[in-house]
């Protein structure tokens, strides 16, 4: 529908008079005859006022006439003012609002990081128009404000500020938070390898759990103290105590799984009901515990005790049957401080007796590295 | 400026020129019928389109048939077009 056409449809006779007449003046497009005195035809839209005098001056009766085409179309379409108006003004909105910034993205760094720069770059922003936004300034800003920021490129893409982020990679050395290295374990220490930090023990000291090993600090040649993260590869013998004892006569409770349960309502001290029960139980434990039932208006606690039987047994057990399952209980607490590879160098026990009682002690000794971890 | 219908005088050798001057007309195959020099149209039905010509009358019979374009000395004739008639 490029072609801009007026349609008529015309009523009359001798139609072929009046469009040999009409065509002197008026080029005629496409004219059929449907039934005999009724005829469509076409004319550019040029000439549709034309068409209409000329129709009238042979007597024709018009019966529909309208204009198509695209440039009709885009003649109506001038016509509405309020159409026109209103596309101006999206136009003019779309072009101003397009000069300013409306969203900030930041790539590259974690989320909390991303939201700081972010934070950071409204905060900086005097204007959201384009053109009062530099980026340079900005990219420096970030540099200067943010220590987990290595470099940084702002571009403006859009109605966007994109940020991209490359996040600072802290040298090893530097990272952590400069805690001493404490020692966790009793020993003697056998050998140091230093890596960073300032020592404060040496080969054949004596160390308790919780000493100092390596300080947090590094002293240069002009004596300026600067922190690291202390780092050494400290081997200590030490050692690790645990005991287990054995009766040769104990008496041992054991609970039937009978229980009875005295409930107590009380008002203060006073005991205002009280579900009376006999303890039939022979040797018992005995459970409490109370609750407030309303401290609002009255102080009402529900105590409620329960009374388990108990069957004692005398266990005679004589220490020389059990003597290397007892050992091996000791040497299996002693064994807890270490960890699996840890290199054991020697380990032995002593036993201790007195009034029918065995004392089993285990000592582990074993390699460590106590240097290999910071206590931060 | 070249005109294809004087090109297709030109070969007719046999013939004064200005006898050939009356009115062209041009069936392209069957379906457009175009003319140049017509003095007017007569009969114009979906079967049949007569218009008049210097020294006679042509009658156009087919099927279909519209005036696709009418000038003032030209038309075109668009449908099937089954036989035309001079005379």
């Amino acid at each position: 529908m490029i072609k801009s056409r007026t349609y008529v449809k015309v009523k009359g006779l001798n139609q072929e008079r009046a469009l040999n007449n009409i065509s002197k003046t008026v080029n005629i497009y496409n004219y059929k005859r449907n039934e005999h005195n009724i005829g469509e035809f076409e004319v550019e839209n040029s000439k549709s006022s034309q068409i209409v005098e000329l129709l009238k001056k042979e007597g024709l009766e018009i019966v529909d006439i309208k204009s198509r085409g695209f440039v009709h179309s885009l003649k109506t379409l001038s016509k509405s003012l309020g159409i026109i108006a209103g596309l101006i003004f999206v136009i003019v909105f779309y072009i101003v609002q397009y000069n300013f910034v409306l969203k900030i993205d930041v790539w590259g760094g974690e989320s909390e990081e991303n939201r700081l720069v972010k934070e950071f770059v409204q905060s900086s922003l005097t204007s959201n128009f384009k053109n009062s936004i530099d980026t340079d300034e900005l990219e420096l800003l970030i540099r200067s404000n943010f220590d987990f920021v290595s470099s940084v490129s702002i571009a403006i893409v859009g109605q966007s500020i994109i940020v991209n982020i490359n996040p600072a990679t802290m040298p090893d050395e530097m990272q952590g938070q400069f805690q001493p290295i404490i020692s966790n374990y009793n020993g003697i220490i056998t050998e140091i390898n230093l890596i960073q930090g300032t020592l404060n023990c040496e080969v054949g000291s004596i160390v308790q759990e919780g000493d100092i090993l390596v300080m947090p600090y590094m002293t240069d040649s002009e004596g300026t103290l600067y922190e690291v993260e202390p780092r050494a590869e400290i081997i200590a013998e030490v050692w690790s105590q645990a005991s287990v004892s054995h009766y040769d006569y104990k008496i041992t409770k054991t609970r039937t799984g009978k229980t009875i349960t005295l409930n107590e309502v009380l008002l203060g001290d006073i005991v205002i009901y009280q579900n009376f029960c006999e303890i039939v139980f022979e040797d018992y434990e005995i459970e409490s515990y109370s609750q407030s039932l309303s401290d609002i208006i009255l102080p009402l606690v529900l105590r409620k005790t329960i009374y388990y039987e108990v069957e004692i047994e005398e266990v005679f057990q004589d220490f020389s049957e059990v003597k290397d399952r007892i050992i091996g209980e000791a040497r299996e607490k002693a064994l807890i401080f270490f960890d699996k590879n840890e290199i054991i160098i020697n380990e032995n026990y002593t036993i201790s007796e007195g009034a029918g009682c065995y004392i089993v002690n285990y000592t582990i000794t074993a390699q460590v590295d106590i240097g290999g971890n910071s206590a931060s | 400026m070249f005109n294809f219908f004087d090109e297709i005088k030109n070969k007719a050798s046999s013939i004064d020129n200005n006898f050939l001057n009356d009115y062209n007309i041009l069936n392209i195959s069957g379906k457009l019928l175009y003319v140049e020099g017509h003095l007017g149209v007569t009969i114009i039905s979906d079967s049949q389109i007569a218009f008049k010509v210097k020294k006679g009358r042509v009658v156009v019979d087919g099927e279909g048939l519209f005036l696709c374009e009418l000038t003032d000395n030209t038309l075109t004739v668009q449908g099937k077009i089954n036989k035309m008639e001079i005379f």
